[in-house]
């Protein structure tokens, strides 16, 4: 069984990511269940770990993105690597369908809102991406629902240039106040996601998941994956990298998923929290108070 | 050891609660650590089971209060309660000093924002019953740090009996809405935060948490005492109860709010919805068409 190295993950901007090329599924990096529930069980431990230490800081917080297509295991991955994780220090928020209010705004504003605080991760299920994924696969949007000005998108080749460009710069400008954003493309083969689709329409409990209009996307696959790779290399930064990370083993998924985000906590430059000793002597000083 | 029952905890208006009588431990319903942990983690799936349902089902929602004394436990207990609980369904809003535009408005507005949507279940550490908790312990501020016009503080027992009126006519309605009201009561013995402040005081590492306004909090204990007797009185209800959990003893005190969010989580009247095997065979087709089977 191979180490782990999440930069086989990675894209930064440093090279160039095709979609074609990338992997739905690798070498398992669990011999089996009981050594995958044992590693999950030690990853959630260590997230939790530097979340705390992040949570004490109170500096930095993190923004971390799942995008994918239906059925990849976006909830499943967030539910499984960060179940453990202090649930005071974390905060998903699932975006769908936007609301009439939120259609009134900008397309930025509704994720603005439901930004993480500092000391904390926040996690967004679907992002402001769609905005370059959804969209471009359906451009008709853009003025039906969206009531963009007619002036801005005339042009759809500028309309997606200027939004990856809104988007690298929201993520830079959050990056240097001490959110980084993780960016985690869950990439999943049609053929599993068949599958997985199949399962939810014959279980009960699992039902309520699955949607008609989830067949209806399934027919763009090809438009989608395009959508997925220019997005891709269009805002895969250094700061604010994407990790593409095989879906058709959801196992092996939830794995990565969790080594990436402990690398990418542990590498923030955050300290220890060591008292300022001038209040260390101050709070000393009540002590009294308390020992009567 | 004892089996566990919510009824000594639970405060639903048909009895009165007593600060006094009411005990901050209890015998534990754990033998030892490991037992603990392992009640824990099987009441953290039935919690999480039960919450599924409750998300598929699509109705109802809970609104979760924790309410007490510094130190008492309020993020511990969320956190060691909740962590098993699917964190896409799940929510902690935790309430500081209020800010300039939550004070431009009435004092209920801030948590309205915060409120979970239906399938969620939503915590507040720290709620709007503060406002007849430390307000009333101080209530020198509604006048000094609130907008409130002058005429509608000027008789503070009528003040307060109109805001325990307020408070439970807003949960009444979010009761009628789908979203049920379960209110904690962390109840800990002075002479326990004393030890715990000052082990606050002692430990690098906890020294964060601690701020020179629980000292003197700490002073107004028989005050803050009374004022929580009163709220509860005053806002028990079948409907929205409170729980007030003996908390001297950390894991028991997570053990007893586990159980009871099982058990209140179980009493949900939540079903999975169903899809009619005709339909399901028809979608199932409709895939293999997409893949060319």
């Amino acid at each position: 069984m191979k180490a782990f190295n999440i930069d086989a993950f990675r894209v930064d901007g440093s090279g160039k990511f095709s979609i074609k090329k990338a992997a739905t599924k690798l070498e398992d990096w669990y011999t089996d269940e009981a050594d995958y529930e044992a590693k999950m069980a030690a990853q959630a431990a260590e997230v939790d770990k530097y979340q705390t230490r992040m949570y004490a800081d109170n500096q930095y917080g993190v923004l971390a993105v799942f995008q994918a297509m239906d059925a990849a295991g976006k909830d499943g991955t967030i539910q499984h690597v960060f179940t453990g994780t202090n649930p005071l220090g974390l905060r998903v928020f699932s975006f769908k369908r936007p609301t009439d209010l939120e259609l009134d705004h900008d397309w930025l504003w509704r994720s603005y809102r439901e930004l993480p605080e500092r000391g904390t991760i926040g996690i967004f299920n679907r992002s402001y991406y769609e905005e370059v994924l959804v969209i471009k696969v359906h451009p008709e949007m853009l003025t039906e629902s969206q009531r963009i000005p007619d002036e801005f998108t005339g042009d759809l080749d500028k309309v997606w240039k200027q939004r990856y460009e809104a988007i690298c710069d929201m993520e830079k400008h959050l990056y240097r106040n001490g959110f980084p954003t993780i960016k985690f493309f869950l990439y999943v083969s049609k053929k599993e996601q068949a599958k997985r689709l199949a399962e939810r329409i014959k279980d009960p409990a699992k039902n309520w998941k699955f949607s008609e209009q989830d067949l209806i996307e399934r027919k763009s696959w090809g438009d989608y994956h395009d959508a997925y790779e220019k997005a891709i290399n269009e805002t895969a930064t250094k700061n604010c990298p994407w990790y593409v990370v095989p879906a058709d083993d959801k196992k092996n998924m939830r794995l990565i998923v969790g080594r990436i985000l402990i690398e990418e906590l542990k590498k923030m430059p955050i300290k220890d929290s060591k008292p300022d000793p001038l209040r260390f002597a101050h709070l000393q000083t009540l002590l009294p108070q308390l020992e009567e | 050891m004892k089996k566990f029952s919510s009824a000594p905890f639970r405060f639903d208006g048909k009895k009165t609660y007593s600060a006094k009588t009411m005990p901050t431990q209890v015998a534990p319903f754990y033998t030892d650590e490991a037992d603990r942990g392992q009640q824990l983690d099987a009441l953290s799936t039935r919690m999480d089971q039960a919450q599924n349902q409750m998300h598929a089902h699509d109705k109802h929602a809970l609104v979760v209060l924790f309410q007490a004394m510094d130190a008492a436990g309020k993020d511990s207990s969320i956190r060691h309660v909740f962590k098993g609980v699917n964190p896409s369904r799940f929510r902690v809003a935790a309430f500081k000093k209020p800010t300039k535009d939550d004070l431009a408005h009435d004092y209920l507005w801030r948590f309205w924002n915060e409120l979970p949507e239906r399938g969620i279940i939503g915590v507040f550490n720290r709620t709007y019953y503060e406002e007849v908790l430390a307000m009333k312990v101080h209530p020198e501020r509604l006048a000094e740090d609130t907008c409130i016009p002058d005429e509608f503080i000027a008789n503070l027992p009528k003040l307060w009996k109109e805001r325990y009126a307020d408070i439970a006519n807003f949960e009444s309605y979010l009761h009628r809405n789908g979203f049920r009201v379960v209110k904690f009561y962390l109840h800990v013995a002075k002479h326990e935060q004393g030890n715990r402040l000052i082990a606050r005081l002692k430990d690098d590492e906890k020294q964060w948490k601690l701020s020179d306004d629980d000292l003197e909090e700490r002073k107004q204990w028989p005050a803050y005492m009374q004022a929580y007797e009163d709220a509860i009185n005053a806002t028990a209800t079948p409907h929205a109860p409170w729980y007030v959990i003996p908390s001297d003893d950390r894991a028991n005190q997570q053990l007893i709010i586990a159980n009871i969010m099982a058990e209140v989580l179980e009493s949900l009247p939540v079903t999975f919805p169903e899809k009619d095997d005709k339909e399901a065979k028809r979608l199932i087709k409709e895939i293999e068409k997409q893949d060319g089977k």
